[in-house]
């Protein structure tokens, strides 16, 4: 159950996210998609895949010992591969964009939580310090 | 609270008196810690049984199914389940910090975060110990945060 309920988390968030990423930069006009039935279809099966991917590897002994690395290794293959199956078309511009932008929100994302663990870690310390006094 | 101590050297044996208003429930966990200190556990090492005192143990870790109790420089081997001492020891200050060992927070120097997510805790007897990402939870809980 609790497993499930980090599925339909992970799903629900993130295909909400992208298609109002999708929205934004269609309503910018930095994105030359368009949000219809086939486009909705291939991200709702992308961030489907990545839901499962992220529930089921997190149940393998040694690989959910790095979250960050095996979450990111199963977005790119996940974001590029599910796409081109459904397409059979593959674009390397657009394969490189998504891996540039990728891992510049992977790393931020890594940096900010290990500088908030980082304070907490601090503020432990302090009070082993005070305890061992 | 006022602690006073009084040495003398005609008895042979320590005696504590709490004198309090109502006993309430600051004075149930000075009475737990005192009882935890008389605490044992028996451990054996080489064919040989020992009494280790539960406030001896620097951490307990379980490995291939046997359960090892670690002091400041040795171990033993315990007979019983990692989850059996769990449960008796919490009152002790012992904490989960991962799926195989239970730590003794009186002995904790300093805690660590390592850069894939997961976290390291110091003992004071030089010893290092992973904190994992499920456990970390509880282990901040205890410290406040």
């Amino acid at each position: 159950m609790k497993r499930l309920k980090y599925f339909l988390m992970i799903l629900c968030m993130s295909f909400t996210l992208v298609v109002m990423l999708n929205v934004l930069l269609i309503s910018m006009k930095f994105n030359n998609l368009m949000i219809n039935a086939e486009n909705i279809q291939i991200i709702f099966m992308v961030c489907l895949i990545i839901a499962l991917g992220t529930v089921l590897l997190d149940m393998v002994p040694v690989i959910k010992d790095y979250p960050v690395i095996h979450s990111y290794v199963l977005v790119m293959l996940v974001a590029n591969g599910v796409p081109y199956l459904l397409t059979h078309e593959f674009y390397w511009n657009q394969f490189f964009i998504q891996a540039i932008f990728l891992t510049i929100v992977y790393l931020g994302v890594w940096f900010l939580l290990y500088l908030d663990d980082e304070k907490k870690i601090k503020k432990i310390n302090q009070r082993i310090q005070e305890m061992n006094k | 609270m006022k602690v006073k101590i009084v040495e003398n050297e005609n008895i042979s044996d320590t005696h504590i008196t709490i004198e309090c208003v109502k006993k309430d429930e600051t004075v149930n966990q000075i009475i737990q810690y005192l009882k935890s200190l008389e605490k044992t556990l028996t451990c054996k090492k080489e064919r040989e049984i020992y009494q280790i005192g539960i406030q001896d143990i620097y951490y307990i870790e379980s490995v291939d199914e046997k359960t090892f109790v670690y002091v400041k420089d040795c171990f033993y081997e315990c007979p019983y389940k990692l989850y059996e001492l769990e449960s008796q020891f919490q009152s002790n200050k012992f904490m989960r910090i991962n799926k195989s060992c239970l730590l003794n927070l009186k002995y904790l120097e300093s805690v660590k975060v390592l850069i894939y997510g997961k976290y390291e805790a110091k003992l004071k007897n030089g010893e290092k110990l992973v904190i994992s990402r499920k456990y970390m939870p509880a282990f901040k809980k205890e410290f406040g945060i």
